[in-house]
């Protein structure tokens, strides 16, 4: 049984996605991947290559947000695609994590929508028996 | 999505009030421009409610207003506008928006749709061959981390100095192409990084080209004035700043979360997150942002000469001959300092609008001779099945709403939603059968961006014009349409 996973959710405007976990860190590659899933097609990216990707907040809530923008950032600048995420390192300030993926060439690879950014509305990290959150992206 | 059931009071057929007695902590009432219909609609989601929480800003002036094309948004909704004074007032991040500078314009041609069917298949091909767009996508214009601060700086100024469009484009752009006040110091580097490749580029989601035919006339006078006539070939271009603006505000909504506290602002809603306008937050955020504002005039100005060169090549003939000019080029998600009479007095303030449109009427001083008659042209963009709209500025803007109007039609449902309902493939054909011709990088966000996932344009321009904030010039037909 997978331990963390996302789905959709509705939204007029824009996307979002519910993710959950066994634990937090589960829950952030939950979100990781859902973010990557919502970018291009996860299940096409070879993994190649291994990066390390960083990211800081002053709580759950912010540290959530500053990782998945720093995908976002990965993915349009630095081209590079995940195929599979795992976090590291993770404390309510600072997350380390890696991935493995391949460089993503627009004339090789068809990315599925530019994601401008996540944003704060209404954004929910939970914990009851799962961690579960929430997190609307700006399309 | 709950239904709102806050307090409303019905001022006339376009008009409705929330009044300050709804919540405590509102400064000012909220302002509902929509008739009874897109009122409705309005209420079947949030967007009031953010309405009301945006009335707490401190320093806002006279009301909270939402546009007739409201729809719920992240703090501020979609279709938000609010003024506040420039000396206790703050600058908020949400009341701009991600795509900072997201904006419109149209060109027109002396060309008549009619006469020029055959070619324009051929249009669209020239378009779609020349006109960087679609997710990853890069152009011809690589900037260096020296160059992109020319950017952000010079505006429009910069890309016709840089070889794309005329001198003469600038008397149509707002704040005639450049805003002054850029700081690209307080541009962040991830900011800087994003903009390096995206210079000149679509991008996808609900940006387009459209070529259009003014399919009818409502002001003769002001048509003339501003170059249009029956029949004829206009285009319009629908893009913003790309990932520069998005990153500047993702880094300024995190500055603003700390200035609340820092300030110790008692907001309802965290994404109204702000710090004063004259504070180093205030400041450095308004820097910012001007540099994200004149990265987008830049990039529409490179796209517009596109379009001028996609023009010649099809229609085999330079853009003097063609007529081709710039009508008007139009922000919808910004904030900037303007001088307005409020009860009588010239007052400086900072108006922001998150999806509505500046709209400033005759007489204006910032408007160009041969508009100062007429007003401001305002360039509505509709969905790909119906109509898009030329509105004008009015004098009743000027006095009830700061100069300001909807901005476009507004979603009205999911992208979800709307992929179940057609695919794009389907869509794509029945464009085709209604006569416009579909450029598409992919089926799937064509079929999120679906006419029936928008409302209607037409009714919320009506109301606009009902409510007299601005006028309707011209209805524009869709004829081809590329998008990323």
């Amino acid at each position: 049984m997978v331990a963390y996973g996302s789905e959709p959710v509705e939204h007029t405007a824009d996307i979002g996605i519910a993710v959950w976990g066994d634990s937090k860190e589960e829950l952030f590659v939950a979100a990781g991947l859902g973010l990557c899933g919502l970018m291009y097609d996860i299940e096409a990216v070879i993994p190649d290559e291994s990066r390390e990707i960083k990211a800081a907040g002053y709580d759950d809530e912010s540290l959530l947000i500053a990782w998945l923008d720093e995908l976002i950032y990965i993915f349009e600048v630095g081209r590079f695609m995940f195929h599979g995420l795992v976090v590291n390192q993770l404390d309510e300030r600072n997350l380390v994590a890696s991935g493995s993926g391949q460089h993503f060439d627009p004339g090789k690879h068809s990315g599925l929508r530019e994601v401008k950014a996540a944003t704060l509305h209404m954004l929910k990290i939970i914990k009851n028996n799962k961690w579960h959150a929430q997190v609307i992206f700006d399309v | 999505m709950e239904r709102w059931h806050g307090l409303l009071t019905k001022k006339s057929d376009y008009l409705f009030e929330i009044p300050m007695s709804y919540k405590q902590g509102m400064r000012v009432p909220g302002l509902v421009f929509a008739d009874e219909a897109l009122l409705e609609l309005a209420l079947q989601d949030q967007a009031l409610e953010q309405v009301v929480n945006v009335a707490f800003l401190p320093g806002i002036i006279n009301a909270s207003m939402a546009m007739p094309d409201i729809h719920w948004g992240y703090g501020f909704p979609i279709g938000g506008v609010a003024a506040v004074d420039i000396d206790s007032g703050v600058v908020s991040p949400g009341g701009v928006g991600f795509d900072i500078s997201c904006g419109v314009r149209l060109m027109r041609t002396d060309l008549e749709a009619g006469r020029e069917a055959g070619k324009l298949a051929g249009l669209l091909d020239a378009l779609t061959a020349l006109i960087p767009k679609g997710v990853g996508s890069t152009g011809p214009i690589k900037l260096s981390k020296t160059t992109i601060r020319e950017v952000f700086v010079g505006g429009a100024k910069w890309a016709i100095r840089s070889g794309y469009g005329l001198e003469q484009d600038l008397r149509h752009i707002e704040h005639n192409g450049t805003h002054s006040g850029a700081n690209p110091d307080k541009v962040s580097e991830h900011a800087l990084h994003r903009g390096l490749d995206q210079s000149g580029t679509l991008g996808a989601g609900n940006h387009f080209i459209e070529v259009q035919e003014v399919s009818e006339i409502y002001d003769q006078e002001t048509a003339t004035a501003f170059g249009l006539f029956q029949g004829q070939i206009v285009i319009m271009v629908h893009s913003g700043s790309r990932g520069v603006g998005h990153q500047i505000c993702t880094d300024y909504v995190k500055v603003m979360g700390a200035a609340v506290r820092k300030y110790g602002y008692d907001l309802p809603d965290r994404q109204l997150a702000c710090a004063p306008l004259d504070s180093p937050e205030g400041r450095d955020y308004l820097g910012a942002m001007t540099c994200a504002a004149n990265y987008a005039l830049a990039n529409r100005q490179c796209l517009g000469h596109w379009v001028r060169l996609a023009c010649e090549k099809t229609f085999g003939a330079g853009s003097i001959k063609l007529g081709l000019d710039l009508v008007f080029d139009v922000s919808h998600n910004l904030a900037t300092i303007e001088e307005h009479e409020i009860e009588g007095k010239r007052r400086r303030v900072c108006v922001h609008r998150k999806g509505a449109t500046r709209a400033f009427g005759p007489g204006h001083e910032s408007l160009p001779a041969e508009y100062k008659k007429v007003g401001q042209p305002v360039i509505i963009p509709g969905d790909m099945g119906r109509a898009s709209y030329v509105l004008a500025g009015t004098d009743i803007a000027m006095q009830t709403t700061f100069g300001s109007t909807c901005h476009g039609a507004g979603r009205l449902m999911s992208r979800a939603q709307a992929k179940k309902q057609i695919s794009g493939t389907e869509l794509r054909a029945r464009l085709e059968r209604q006569g416009v011709i579909v450029k598409a990088g992919k089926m799937a966000l064509l079929a999120e961006e679906a006419p029936d996932a928008y409302k209607d344009v037409s009714r919320v321009v009506d109301v606009c014009e009902g409510a007299g904030i601005s006028k309707k010039v011209a209805r524009l037909k869709p004829l081809g349409v590329l998008k990323g």
